[in-house]
Protein backbone atom coordinates (compact mmCIF):
# COMPACT_ATOMS: atom_id res chain seq x y z
CA UNK A 1 0.00 0.00 0.00
CA UNK A 2 1.17 3.51 -0.70
CA UNK A 3 2.00 5.79 2.20
CA UNK A 4 -0.81 8.22 1.30
CA UNK A 5 -3.37 5.40 1.22
CA UNK A 6 -2.24 4.12 4.60
CA UNK A 7 -2.33 7.61 6.11
CA UNK A 8 -5.78 8.30 4.64
CA UNK A 9 -7.14 4.99 5.90
CA UNK A 10 -5.70 5.39 9.40
CA UNK A 11 -6.82 9.01 9.78
CA UNK A 12 -10.37 8.47 8.56
CA UNK A 13 -10.98 5.15 10.27
CA UNK A 14 -9.31 6.41 13.41
CA UNK A 15 -11.41 9.58 13.49
CA UNK A 16 -14.67 7.69 13.00
CA UNK A 17 -13.71 5.19 15.71
CA UNK A 18 -12.74 7.90 18.20
CA UNK A 19 -15.93 9.90 17.59
CA UNK A 20 -18.07 6.77 17.90
CA UNK A 21 -16.31 5.78 21.13
CA UNK A 22 -16.78 9.29 22.53
CA UNK A 23 -20.47 9.23 21.67
CA UNK A 24 -20.96 5.86 23.33
CA UNK A 25 -19.10 7.14 26.40
CA UNK A 26 -21.59 10.00 26.59
CA UNK A 27 -24.49 7.59 26.11
CA UNK A 28 -23.28 5.37 28.94
CA UNK A 29 -22.56 8.36 31.22
CA UNK A 30 -25.52 10.68 30.64
CA UNK A 31 -25.81 13.98 32.48
CA UNK A 32 -28.37 14.41 35.22
CA UNK A 33 -31.62 16.03 34.11
CA UNK A 34 -30.62 19.31 35.74
CA UNK A 35 -27.31 19.30 33.82
CA UNK A 36 -28.82 18.78 30.38
CA UNK A 37 -27.97 21.75 28.10
CA UNK A 38 -31.59 22.68 27.30
CA UNK A 39 -33.17 21.81 30.64
CA UNK A 40 -33.19 25.30 32.16
CA UNK A 41 -34.62 26.83 28.99
CA UNK A 42 -37.47 24.30 29.03
CA UNK A 43 -38.27 25.18 32.63
CA UNK B 1 -56.12 7.56 21.47
CA UNK B 2 -53.58 4.81 21.05
CA UNK B 3 -54.40 1.16 21.46
CA UNK B 4 -53.02 -0.91 24.30
CA UNK B 5 -50.76 -2.68 21.78
CA UNK B 6 -49.18 0.58 20.66
CA UNK B 7 -48.33 1.64 24.21
CA UNK B 8 -44.95 0.02 23.95
CA UNK B 9 -41.57 1.43 24.84
CA UNK B 10 -37.91 0.55 24.42
CA UNK B 11 -36.56 -1.46 27.35
CA UNK B 12 -33.19 0.25 27.43
CA UNK B 13 -31.31 3.04 25.74
CA UNK B 14 -28.65 0.69 24.41
CA UNK B 15 -31.35 -1.55 22.98
CA UNK B 16 -32.90 1.43 21.19
CA UNK B 17 -29.56 2.57 19.76
CA UNK B 18 -28.59 -0.94 18.64
CA UNK B 19 -32.01 -1.43 17.02
CA UNK B 20 -31.74 1.93 15.23
CA UNK B 21 -28.19 1.19 14.15
CA UNK B 22 -29.25 -2.29 13.08
CA UNK B 23 -32.06 -0.85 10.99
CA UNK B 24 -29.46 1.12 9.05
CA UNK B 25 -26.65 -1.43 8.94
CA UNK B 26 -27.38 -3.74 6.06
CA UNK B 27 -25.95 -5.29 2.97
CA UNK B 28 -25.13 -1.84 1.62
CA UNK B 29 -22.51 -1.26 4.32
CA UNK B 30 -20.47 -4.23 3.15
CA UNK B 31 -21.26 -4.25 -0.54
CA UNK B 32 -22.41 -0.88 -1.81
CA UNK B 33 -19.99 1.40 0.04
CA UNK B 34 -16.71 -0.19 -1.04
CA UNK B 35 -17.88 -0.39 -4.64
CA UNK B 36 -19.06 3.23 -4.63
CA UNK B 37 -15.70 4.30 -3.21
CA UNK B 38 -13.77 2.33 -5.82
CA UNK B 39 -15.86 3.84 -8.63
CA UNK B 40 -15.66 7.41 -7.33
CA UNK B 41 -12.12 8.35 -6.49
CA UNK B 42 -11.06 5.91 -3.78
CA UNK B 43 -9.90 7.69 -0.65
CA UNK B 44 -11.03 11.02 -2.08
CA UNK B 45 -14.64 9.73 -2.06
CA UNK B 46 -14.53 10.00 1.72
CA UNK B 47 -14.37 13.79 1.46
CA UNK B 48 -17.76 14.30 -0.24
CA UNK B 49 -19.08 11.33 1.72
CA UNK B 50 -18.23 12.85 5.10
CA UNK B 51 -19.38 16.32 4.01
CA UNK B 52 -22.75 14.84 3.00
CA UNK B 53 -22.89 12.93 6.28
CA UNK B 54 -22.56 16.19 8.21
CA UNK B 55 -24.81 18.46 6.11
CA UNK B 56 -27.44 15.92 5.09
CA UNK B 57 -27.12 12.69 7.06
CA UNK B 58 -27.03 13.99 10.62
CA UNK B 59 -29.68 16.71 10.08
CA UNK B 60 -32.02 14.20 8.45
CA UNK B 61 -31.47 11.74 11.30
CA UNK B 62 -32.49 14.46 13.75
CA UNK B 63 -35.52 15.32 11.62
CA UNK B 64 -36.69 11.71 11.45
CA UNK B 65 -36.12 10.99 15.14
CA UNK B 66 -37.98 14.23 16.03
CA UNK B 67 -40.88 13.53 13.70
CA UNK B 68 -41.15 10.07 15.22
CA UNK B 69 -41.03 11.07 18.88
CA UNK B 70 -43.45 13.93 18.25
CA UNK B 71 -45.90 11.58 16.55
CA UNK B 72 -45.49 9.03 19.32
CA UNK B 73 -46.62 11.59 21.91
CA UNK B 74 -50.04 11.48 20.23
CA UNK B 75 -50.07 7.74 19.67
CA UNK B 76 -49.01 7.89 16.01
CA UNK B 77 -46.50 5.23 15.03
CA UNK B 78 -46.26 5.71 11.27
CA UNK B 79 -45.63 8.72 9.06
CA UNK B 80 -49.10 9.51 7.64
CA UNK B 81 -50.50 10.80 10.93
CA UNK B 82 -47.14 12.09 12.11
CA UNK B 83 -47.19 14.43 9.10
CA UNK B 84 -50.85 15.17 9.76
CA UNK B 85 -50.01 16.27 13.30
CA UNK B 86 -47.31 18.64 12.04
CA UNK B 87 -49.40 20.31 9.35
CA UNK B 88 -52.77 21.84 8.64
CA UNK B 89 -54.79 20.57 5.73
CA UNK B 90 -55.99 17.10 4.86
CA UNK B 91 -53.51 16.29 2.09
CA UNK B 92 -50.25 15.97 4.01
CA UNK B 93 -51.16 12.70 5.68
CA UNK B 94 -51.35 11.02 2.29
CA UNK B 95 -47.79 12.05 1.47
CA UNK B 96 -46.84 10.10 4.56
CA UNK B 97 -48.13 6.93 2.89
CA UNK B 98 -44.66 6.54 1.39
CA UNK B 99 -43.42 5.80 4.92
CA UNK B 100 -45.52 2.62 5.08
CA UNK B 101 -45.67 1.72 1.37
CA UNK B 102 -41.88 1.67 0.96
CA UNK B 103 -41.39 -0.71 3.85
CA UNK B 104 -44.33 -2.93 2.92
CA UNK B 105 -42.92 -3.56 -0.55
CA UNK B 106 -39.23 -3.66 0.24
CA UNK B 107 -39.61 -6.11 3.12
CA UNK B 108 -41.10 -8.52 0.57
CA UNK B 109 -37.98 -8.79 -1.54
CA UNK B 110 -35.44 -7.74 1.08
CA UNK B 111 -36.42 -10.72 3.22
CA UNK B 112 -35.79 -12.87 0.13
CA UNK B 113 -32.23 -11.53 -0.17
CA UNK B 114 -31.87 -11.91 3.59
CA UNK B 115 -32.96 -15.54 3.18
CA UNK B 116 -30.07 -16.09 0.76
CA UNK B 117 -27.74 -15.35 3.69
CA UNK B 118 -29.48 -17.94 5.85
CA UNK B 119 -29.53 -20.46 3.02
CA UNK B 120 -25.86 -19.90 2.30
CA UNK B 121 -24.96 -20.39 6.00
CA UNK B 122 -26.60 -23.80 5.79
CA UNK B 123 -24.97 -24.65 2.47
CA UNK B 124 -21.56 -23.55 3.78
CA UNK B 125 -21.89 -25.83 6.81
CA UNK B 126 -22.99 -28.66 4.51
CA UNK B 127 -19.86 -28.16 2.41
CA UNK B 128 -21.73 -27.35 -0.81
CA UNK B 129 -19.09 -24.88 -1.95
CA UNK B 130 -16.06 -27.07 -1.19
CA UNK B 131 -14.00 -27.42 -4.35
CA UNK B 132 -16.77 -26.00 -6.50
CA UNK B 133 -14.52 -23.44 -8.18
CA UNK B 134 -15.33 -19.88 -9.18
CA UNK B 135 -17.61 -20.81 -12.07
CA UNK B 136 -19.36 -23.46 -10.03
CA UNK B 137 -20.13 -21.02 -7.21
CA UNK B 138 -21.56 -18.48 -9.66
CA UNK B 139 -23.61 -21.22 -11.34
CA UNK B 140 -24.95 -22.36 -7.95
CA UNK B 141 -26.27 -18.84 -7.33
CA UNK B 142 -27.96 -18.88 -10.70
CA UNK B 143 -29.64 -22.21 -9.86
CA UNK B 144 -30.54 -20.90 -6.39
CA UNK B 145 -32.41 -17.87 -7.72
CA UNK B 146 -33.84 -18.88 -11.09
CA UNK B 147 -37.05 -20.79 -10.53
CA UNK B 148 -38.08 -20.78 -14.11
CA UNK B 149 -34.95 -21.77 -15.98
CA UNK B 150 -32.88 -23.44 -13.27
CA UNK B 151 -33.16 -26.97 -11.90
CA UNK B 152 -35.90 -27.09 -9.31
CA UNK B 153 -33.71 -28.53 -6.55
CA UNK B 154 -31.70 -25.42 -5.78
CA UNK B 155 -34.59 -23.06 -6.02
CA UNK B 156 -36.94 -25.28 -3.98
CA UNK B 157 -34.51 -25.00 -1.08
CA UNK B 158 -34.34 -21.24 -1.70
CA UNK B 159 -38.13 -20.98 -1.52
CA UNK B 160 -38.30 -22.96 1.73
CA UNK B 161 -35.63 -20.76 3.33
CA UNK B 162 -37.47 -17.64 2.12
CA UNK B 163 -40.66 -18.84 3.82
CA UNK B 164 -38.66 -19.65 6.97
CA UNK B 165 -37.08 -16.18 6.96
CA UNK B 166 -40.48 -14.53 6.55
CA UNK B 167 -41.80 -16.63 9.41
CA UNK B 168 -38.88 -15.61 11.65
CA UNK B 169 -39.53 -11.94 10.88
CA UNK B 170 -43.27 -12.25 11.51
CA UNK B 171 -42.71 -14.13 14.77
CA UNK B 172 -40.30 -11.52 16.12
CA UNK B 173 -42.54 -8.65 15.00
CA UNK B 174 -45.47 -10.28 16.81
CA UNK B 175 -43.46 -9.88 20.03
CA UNK B 176 -43.41 -6.13 19.51
CA UNK B 177 -40.65 -3.65 20.23
CA UNK B 178 -39.23 -5.83 23.01
CA UNK B 179 -38.76 -8.69 20.52
CA UNK B 180 -36.95 -6.40 18.09
CA UNK B 181 -34.78 -5.06 20.90
CA UNK B 182 -33.73 -8.59 21.94
CA UNK B 183 -32.68 -9.40 18.37
CA UNK B 184 -30.70 -6.15 18.15
CA UNK B 185 -28.92 -6.75 21.47
CA UNK B 186 -27.78 -10.17 20.26
CA UNK B 187 -27.44 -9.61 16.53
CA UNK B 188 -25.53 -6.33 16.48
CA UNK B 189 -22.66 -7.37 18.77
CA UNK B 190 -22.35 -10.63 16.83
CA UNK B 191 -22.36 -8.68 13.55
CA UNK B 192 -19.57 -6.46 14.89
CA UNK B 193 -17.57 -9.46 16.07
CA UNK B 194 -17.97 -11.38 12.80
CA UNK B 195 -17.14 -8.25 10.83
CA UNK B 196 -14.05 -7.54 12.91
CA UNK B 197 -12.72 -11.08 12.40
CA UNK B 198 -13.21 -10.87 8.64
CA UNK B 199 -11.71 -7.37 8.56
CA UNK B 200 -8.58 -8.65 10.29
CA UNK B 201 -8.32 -11.28 7.56
CA UNK B 202 -8.76 -8.59 4.91
CA UNK B 203 -5.99 -6.50 6.45
CA UNK B 204 -3.54 -9.35 6.87
CA UNK B 205 -4.16 -11.46 3.74
CA UNK B 206 -1.53 -9.63 1.71
CA UNK B 207 -0.12 -11.80 -1.07
CA UNK B 208 -0.76 -15.13 0.62
CA UNK B 209 -3.86 -15.67 -1.49
CA UNK B 210 -1.97 -15.60 -4.78
CA UNK B 211 -2.17 -18.78 -6.84
CA UNK B 212 -0.76 -20.17 -10.07
CA UNK B 213 -3.88 -18.87 -11.83
CA UNK B 214 -3.55 -15.39 -10.30
CA UNK B 215 0.08 -14.94 -9.26
CA UNK B 216 -0.26 -11.16 -8.82
CA UNK B 217 -3.21 -11.33 -6.45
CA UNK B 218 -2.58 -8.94 -3.60
CA UNK B 219 -5.06 -7.82 -0.93
CA UNK B 220 -3.04 -4.69 -0.18
CA UNK B 221 -3.43 -3.58 -3.79
CA UNK B 222 -7.17 -3.70 -3.26
CA UNK B 223 -6.87 -1.65 -0.08
CA UNK B 224 -4.59 0.76 -1.87
CA UNK B 225 -7.09 1.17 -4.73
CA UNK B 226 -9.86 1.80 -2.22
CA UNK B 227 -7.99 4.33 -0.07
CA UNK B 228 -5.59 6.03 -2.50
CA UNK B 229 -6.71 9.62 -2.74
CA UNK B 230 -7.60 10.81 -6.26
CA UNK B 231 -8.29 14.50 -5.71
CA UNK B 232 -9.31 15.26 -9.30
CA UNK B 233 -12.42 13.15 -8.78
CA UNK B 234 -13.72 15.86 -6.42
CA UNK B 235 -14.39 18.11 -9.40
CA UNK B 236 -16.86 15.61 -10.86
CA UNK B 237 -20.49 16.22 -9.80
CA UNK B 238 -21.09 12.48 -10.26
CA UNK B 239 -18.84 11.77 -7.27
CA UNK B 240 -20.70 14.21 -5.01
CA UNK B 241 -24.04 12.79 -6.09
CA UNK B 242 -22.78 9.27 -5.47
CA UNK B 243 -21.64 10.31 -2.00
CA UNK B 244 -24.99 11.91 -1.21
CA UNK B 245 -26.78 8.82 -2.48
CA UNK B 246 -24.61 6.51 -0.38
CA UNK B 247 -25.23 8.55 2.79
CA UNK B 248 -28.91 8.40 2.06
CA UNK B 249 -29.10 4.65 1.69
CA UNK B 250 -26.62 3.72 4.36
CA UNK B 251 -28.36 5.65 7.15
CA UNK B 252 -31.81 4.30 6.34
CA UNK B 253 -33.19 7.78 5.61
CA UNK B 254 -36.52 8.31 3.88
CA UNK B 255 -37.90 4.89 4.76
CA UNK B 256 -40.24 5.71 7.60
CA UNK B 257 -38.88 3.17 10.07
CA UNK B 258 -36.65 5.59 11.97
CA UNK B 259 -39.77 7.63 12.68
CA UNK B 260 -41.63 4.46 13.69
CA UNK B 261 -38.87 3.36 16.08
CA UNK B 262 -38.54 6.87 17.52
CA UNK B 263 -42.29 7.01 18.18
CA UNK B 264 -41.70 4.59 21.07
CA UNK B 265 -39.13 6.88 22.71
CA UNK B 266 -40.31 8.62 25.86
CA UNK B 267 -41.27 12.26 25.27
CA UNK B 268 -38.60 13.59 27.62
CA UNK B 269 -35.75 11.31 26.54
CA UNK B 270 -32.84 12.49 24.45
CA UNK B 271 -32.91 11.98 20.72
CA UNK B 272 -30.04 14.26 19.62
CA UNK B 273 -27.29 12.11 21.11
CA UNK B 274 -29.13 8.86 20.40
CA UNK B 275 -29.43 9.75 16.73
CA UNK B 276 -25.69 10.52 16.58
CA UNK B 277 -24.94 7.20 18.29
CA UNK B 278 -26.94 5.17 15.81
CA UNK B 279 -25.53 7.17 12.88
CA UNK B 280 -21.94 6.74 13.96
CA UNK B 281 -22.44 3.05 14.67
CA UNK B 282 -23.49 2.72 11.04
CA UNK B 283 -20.48 4.73 9.90
CA UNK B 284 -18.13 2.62 12.00
CA UNK B 285 -19.49 -0.56 10.42
CA UNK B 286 -19.28 0.97 6.95
CA UNK B 287 -15.97 2.81 6.95
CA UNK B 288 -13.95 0.75 9.41
CA UNK B 289 -15.26 -2.78 8.97
CA UNK B 290 -17.08 -2.83 5.63
CA UNK B 291 -14.16 -1.37 3.71
CA UNK B 292 -11.78 -4.07 4.93
CA UNK B 293 -13.65 -7.15 3.74
CA UNK B 294 -14.98 -7.36 0.18
CA UNK B 295 -12.35 -5.47 -1.82
CA UNK B 296 -9.19 -6.76 -0.09
CA UNK B 297 -10.41 -10.37 0.06
CA UNK B 298 -11.43 -10.35 -3.60
CA UNK B 299 -8.18 -8.64 -4.65
CA UNK B 300 -6.20 -11.04 -2.52
CA UNK B 301 -7.47 -14.09 -4.40
CA UNK B 302 -8.68 -12.84 -7.76
CA UNK B 303 -6.46 -9.83 -8.32
CA UNK B 304 -7.21 -6.15 -8.51
CA UNK B 305 -7.93 -6.20 -12.25
CA UNK B 306 -10.70 -8.72 -11.71
CA UNK B 307 -12.16 -6.55 -8.92
CA UNK B 308 -12.13 -3.45 -11.13
CA UNK B 309 -14.07 -5.25 -13.84
CA UNK B 310 -16.45 -7.30 -11.74
CA UNK B 311 -17.06 -5.54 -8.43
CA UNK B 312 -20.81 -5.66 -7.82
CA UNK B 313 -23.49 -6.45 -5.29
CA UNK B 314 -23.68 -10.00 -6.60
CA UNK B 315 -20.16 -10.74 -5.44
CA UNK B 316 -21.46 -11.42 -1.94
CA UNK B 317 -23.03 -14.69 -3.08
CA UNK B 318 -21.46 -15.37 -6.47
CA UNK B 319 -17.83 -14.92 -5.52
CA UNK B 320 -17.25 -14.87 -1.75
CA UNK B 321 -17.96 -18.61 -1.22
CA UNK B 322 -15.18 -19.37 -3.71
CA UNK B 323 -12.79 -16.99 -1.89
CA UNK B 324 -13.53 -18.58 1.47
CA UNK B 325 -12.98 -22.04 0.00
CA UNK B 326 -9.38 -20.95 -0.69
CA UNK B 327 -8.82 -20.65 3.07
CA UNK B 328 -8.91 -24.42 3.46
CA UNK B 329 -11.27 -27.02 4.83
CA UNK B 330 -11.41 -25.59 8.38
CA UNK B 331 -10.98 -21.83 8.05
CA UNK B 332 -13.01 -21.71 4.85
CA UNK B 333 -16.36 -22.81 6.32
CA UNK B 334 -15.73 -20.71 9.43
CA UNK B 335 -15.14 -17.62 7.31
CA UNK B 336 -18.19 -18.44 5.20
CA UNK B 337 -20.41 -18.76 8.26
CA UNK B 338 -18.99 -15.47 9.61
CA UNK B 339 -19.67 -13.66 6.32
CA UNK B 340 -23.17 -14.98 5.69
CA UNK B 341 -23.98 -14.77 9.40
CA UNK B 342 -22.95 -11.13 9.31
CA UNK B 343 -25.15 -10.51 6.26
CA UNK B 344 -28.06 -12.30 7.91
CA UNK B 345 -27.85 -10.23 11.10
CA UNK B 346 -27.46 -7.07 9.03
CA UNK B 347 -30.48 -8.12 7.02
CA UNK B 348 -32.82 -9.16 9.81
CA UNK B 349 -32.23 -6.06 11.92
CA UNK B 350 -33.17 -4.05 8.84
CA UNK B 351 -36.21 -6.12 7.83
CA UNK B 352 -37.60 -5.96 11.38
CA UNK B 353 -37.35 -2.18 11.17
CA UNK B 354 -39.22 -2.28 7.86
CA UNK B 355 -42.05 -4.17 9.54
CA UNK B 356 -42.53 -1.56 12.27
CA UNK B 357 -44.44 1.16 10.34
CA UNK B 358 -47.07 -1.38 9.23
CA UNK B 359 -47.32 -2.76 12.77
CA UNK B 360 -47.60 0.72 14.27
CA UNK B 361 -50.22 1.81 11.75
CA UNK B 362 -52.58 -1.13 12.25
CA UNK B 363 -52.12 -1.36 16.02
CA UNK B 364 -52.76 2.32 16.64
CA UNK B 365 -55.28 3.12 13.91
CA UNK B 366 -57.29 -0.10 13.59
CA UNK B 367 -56.76 -1.49 17.13
CA UNK B 368 -55.30 -4.68 15.71
CA UNK B 369 -53.36 -6.96 17.99
CA UNK B 370 -49.64 -7.35 17.48
CA UNK B 371 -50.18 -10.88 16.25
CA UNK B 372 -52.78 -9.88 13.67
CA UNK B 373 -50.63 -6.98 12.46
CA UNK B 374 -47.56 -9.20 12.13
CA UNK B 375 -49.30 -12.04 10.30
CA UNK B 376 -51.08 -9.65 7.94
CA UNK B 377 -47.70 -8.12 7.08
CA UNK B 378 -46.31 -11.59 6.51
CA UNK B 379 -49.15 -12.35 4.12
CA UNK B 380 -48.70 -9.10 2.20
CA UNK B 381 -44.92 -9.64 2.08
CA UNK B 382 -45.50 -13.13 0.71
CA UNK B 383 -47.95 -11.92 -1.94
CA UNK B 384 -45.58 -9.19 -3.06
CA UNK B 385 -42.44 -11.25 -2.53
CA UNK B 386 -43.44 -14.33 -4.54
CA UNK B 387 -43.51 -12.51 -7.90
CA UNK B 388 -40.10 -11.01 -7.06
CA UNK B 389 -38.79 -14.47 -6.16
CA UNK B 390 -40.30 -16.55 -8.95
CA UNK B 391 -39.83 -14.02 -11.73
CA UNK B 392 -36.40 -12.86 -10.54
CA UNK B 393 -34.82 -13.38 -13.98
CA UNK B 394 -37.49 -11.16 -15.55
CA UNK B 395 -36.41 -8.22 -13.42
CA UNK B 396 -39.42 -7.95 -11.08
CA UNK B 397 -37.17 -7.53 -8.02
CA UNK B 398 -35.11 -4.90 -9.83
CA UNK B 399 -38.27 -3.03 -10.78
CA UNK B 400 -39.55 -3.03 -7.19
CA UNK B 401 -36.11 -2.01 -5.94
CA UNK B 402 -35.80 0.92 -8.32
CA UNK B 403 -39.18 2.54 -7.70
CA UNK B 404 -39.63 1.69 -4.05
CA UNK B 405 -36.16 0.99 -2.71
CA UNK B 406 -34.65 4.01 -4.44
CA UNK B 407 -37.05 6.68 -5.74
CA UNK B 408 -39.64 6.41 -2.96
CA UNK B 409 -37.05 7.04 -0.23
CA UNK B 410 -35.88 10.30 -1.71
CA UNK B 411 -39.47 11.45 -2.24
CA UNK B 412 -40.36 10.88 1.43
CA UNK B 413 -37.17 12.58 2.61
CA UNK B 414 -37.88 15.59 0.39
CA UNK B 415 -41.43 15.88 1.74
CA UNK B 416 -40.48 15.48 5.38
CA UNK B 417 -37.66 18.05 5.33
CA UNK B 418 -39.97 20.58 3.69
CA UNK B 419 -42.66 19.81 6.28
CA UNK B 420 -40.19 19.94 9.19
CA UNK B 421 -38.33 23.11 8.23
CA UNK B 422 -40.95 25.10 6.35
CA UNK B 423 -44.48 23.92 7.12
CA UNK B 424 -44.22 22.85 10.76
CA UNK B 425 -41.58 25.54 11.14
CA UNK B 426 -37.95 25.29 12.09
CA UNK B 427 -38.38 26.99 15.46
CA UNK B 428 -40.83 24.31 16.56
CA UNK B 429 -38.71 21.65 14.88
CA UNK B 430 -35.58 22.82 16.68
CA UNK B 431 -37.44 22.65 19.97
CA UNK B 432 -38.33 19.03 19.18
CA UNK B 433 -34.72 18.11 18.41
CA UNK B 434 -33.35 19.76 21.56
CA UNK B 435 -36.06 18.61 23.98
CA UNK B 436 -34.31 16.32 26.45
CA UNK B 437 -31.08 16.57 24.46
CA UNK B 438 -27.94 15.53 26.31
CA UNK B 439 -25.64 17.37 23.92
CA UNK B 440 -25.60 20.95 22.74
CA UNK B 441 -26.69 20.91 19.11
CA UNK B 442 -24.59 23.46 17.17
CA UNK B 443 -26.84 26.28 15.96
CA UNK B 444 -25.24 26.08 12.50
CA UNK B 445 -27.53 23.09 12.01
CA UNK B 446 -30.52 25.46 12.06
CA UNK B 447 -29.20 27.00 8.85
CA UNK B 448 -28.38 23.57 7.42
CA UNK B 449 -31.84 22.22 8.25
CA UNK B 450 -33.64 25.18 6.76
CA UNK B 451 -31.70 25.68 3.55
CA UNK B 452 -28.93 23.17 2.82
CA UNK B 453 -30.42 19.79 3.68
CA UNK B 454 -33.69 20.30 1.75
CA UNK B 455 -31.78 21.75 -1.20
CA UNK B 456 -29.38 18.80 -1.28
CA UNK B 457 -32.20 16.29 -1.21
CA UNK B 458 -34.01 18.10 -4.01
CA UNK B 459 -30.75 18.05 -6.01
CA UNK B 460 -30.35 14.31 -5.32
CA UNK B 461 -33.92 13.74 -6.52
CA UNK B 462 -33.61 15.86 -9.66
CA UNK B 463 -30.27 14.29 -10.48
CA UNK B 464 -31.93 10.86 -10.33
CA UNK B 465 -34.70 12.09 -12.64
CA UNK B 466 -32.42 13.65 -15.25
CA UNK B 467 -29.18 11.61 -14.97
CA UNK B 468 -27.19 12.30 -18.15
CA UNK B 469 -25.63 9.53 -20.20
CA UNK B 470 -22.65 7.93 -18.41
CA UNK B 471 -23.21 10.38 -15.53
CA UNK B 472 -21.30 12.94 -17.56
CA UNK B 473 -22.73 15.96 -15.74
CA UNK B 474 -19.92 18.33 -16.65
CA UNK B 475 -20.11 17.37 -20.29
CA UNK B 476 -23.87 17.71 -20.70
CA UNK B 477 -24.26 20.85 -18.58
CA UNK B 478 -21.50 22.44 -20.63
CA UNK B 479 -23.23 21.22 -23.78
CA UNK B 480 -26.54 22.85 -22.74
CA UNK B 481 -24.88 26.25 -22.78
CA UNK B 482 -23.77 25.54 -26.31
CA UNK B 483 -27.25 24.61 -27.40
CA UNK B 484 -26.64 20.87 -27.41
CA UNK B 485 -29.21 18.33 -26.30
CA UNK B 486 -29.41 16.13 -23.21
CA UNK B 487 -29.09 12.36 -23.44
CA UNK B 488 -30.57 10.52 -20.48
CA UNK B 489 -28.67 7.69 -18.89
CA UNK B 490 -30.48 4.34 -18.76
CA UNK B 491 -30.52 4.64 -14.95
CA UNK B 492 -32.40 7.96 -14.99
CA UNK B 493 -36.04 8.03 -13.91
CA UNK B 494 -37.00 9.55 -17.26
CA UNK B 495 -35.41 6.64 -19.13
CA UNK B 496 -36.94 4.10 -16.80
CA UNK B 497 -40.44 5.52 -17.31
CA UNK B 498 -39.98 5.34 -21.07
CA UNK B 499 -38.25 1.92 -21.09
CA UNK B 500 -35.49 3.53 -23.16
CA UNK B 501 -32.90 0.91 -22.26
CA UNK B 502 -35.16 -2.06 -23.03
CA UNK B 503 -36.31 -0.49 -26.32
CA UNK B 504 -32.68 0.01 -27.31
CA UNK B 505 -31.75 -3.56 -26.41
CA UNK B 506 -34.73 -4.89 -28.38
CA UNK B 507 -33.73 -2.80 -31.38
CA UNK B 508 -30.11 -3.97 -31.15
CA UNK B 509 -30.56 -7.70 -30.61
CA UNK B 510 -30.70 -10.27 -33.41
CA UNK B 511 -30.89 -13.34 -31.16
CA UNK B 512 -34.53 -14.55 -31.14
CA UNK B 513 -34.23 -16.05 -27.63
CA UNK B 514 -32.81 -12.84 -26.24
CA UNK B 515 -35.50 -10.83 -28.02
CA UNK B 516 -38.17 -13.01 -26.41
CA UNK B 517 -36.62 -12.50 -22.97
CA UNK B 518 -36.44 -8.72 -23.44
CA UNK B 519 -40.07 -8.52 -24.50
CA UNK B 520 -41.02 -10.64 -21.48
CA UNK B 521 -38.99 -8.32 -19.23
CA UNK B 522 -40.93 -5.36 -20.53
CA UNK B 523 -44.24 -7.10 -19.88
CA UNK B 524 -43.23 -8.12 -16.35
CA UNK B 525 -42.00 -4.61 -15.71
CA UNK B 526 -45.40 -3.19 -16.65
CA UNK B 527 -47.16 -5.72 -14.43
CA UNK B 528 -44.79 -4.85 -11.57
CA UNK B 529 -45.57 -1.15 -11.94
CA UNK B 530 -49.26 -1.92 -11.90
CA UNK B 531 -48.82 -3.95 -8.70
CA UNK B 532 -46.89 -1.12 -7.05
CA UNK B 533 -49.45 1.48 -8.07
CA UNK B 534 -52.27 -0.70 -6.75
CA UNK B 535 -50.40 -1.28 -3.47
CA UNK B 536 -49.84 2.46 -3.03
CA UNK B 537 -53.49 3.23 -3.80
CA UNK B 538 -54.53 0.57 -1.29
CA UNK B 539 -52.42 2.22 1.45
CA UNK B 540 -53.88 5.64 0.59
CA UNK B 541 -57.34 4.15 0.99
CA UNK B 542 -56.42 2.61 4.36
CA UNK B 543 -55.12 5.97 5.60
CA UNK B 544 -58.41 7.53 4.48
CA UNK B 545 -60.37 4.90 6.43
CA UNK B 546 -58.12 5.33 9.47
CA UNK B 547 -58.72 9.07 9.37
CA UNK B 548 -62.48 8.54 9.26
CA UNK B 549 -62.23 6.22 12.27
CA UNK B 550 -60.21 8.81 14.18
CA UNK B 551 -62.68 11.58 13.39
CA UNK B 552 -65.55 9.36 14.53
CA UNK B 553 -63.81 8.60 17.83
CA UNK B 554 -63.14 12.28 18.44
CA UNK B 555 -66.78 13.11 17.80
Amino acid sequence: MSTSAIITMVIIQGTVTIIAARIYYLVMNPPKDSEKPYQNKEE
Amino acid sequence: MSSKESNQAWGSRLGLILAMAGSAVGLANFLRFPIQAVENGGGAFLIPYLVCFVVMGIPLLWVEWSVGRLGGKSGHHSTPFMFDKMTKGWLWKFTGVFGIFTNMVVIAYYSYIESWSLGYIIQTVMGTFNGLGQTGVAHYFSEYTNFLSGSFGGSAFSLVIFLLTLFINVYILSKGISGIEKVARIGMPLLLLFGALLAVKGLTLGTSGASAAVPDANAWEGLNFLWEVKFDSLLDPKVWLAAAGQIFFTLGLGWGFIQAYASYVDAKDDIALNAMASGFTNEFVEIVIGSLILIPLASGYLGLDWVKENASFGMAFQTMPYLFDQLGSILGPIAGVLWFGLLFFAGITSSLAMGTPWMGFFESKFDWTRSKSAWSLGLVALLLGLPAVIFYEYGVLDEFDFWVGTVSLVVLAMIETIIFSWVFGLEKGWKEITEGAEIKVPTIFKFLLKYITPTLIIIVFLSAVFTPENNDWLGYIGGLFQGEGWEFDSSSIVSKIMYSDLHQQIADTTDPDKLELLKDKMLYSKISRFILTAAFAFMVYLVYIANKRMEKKEN
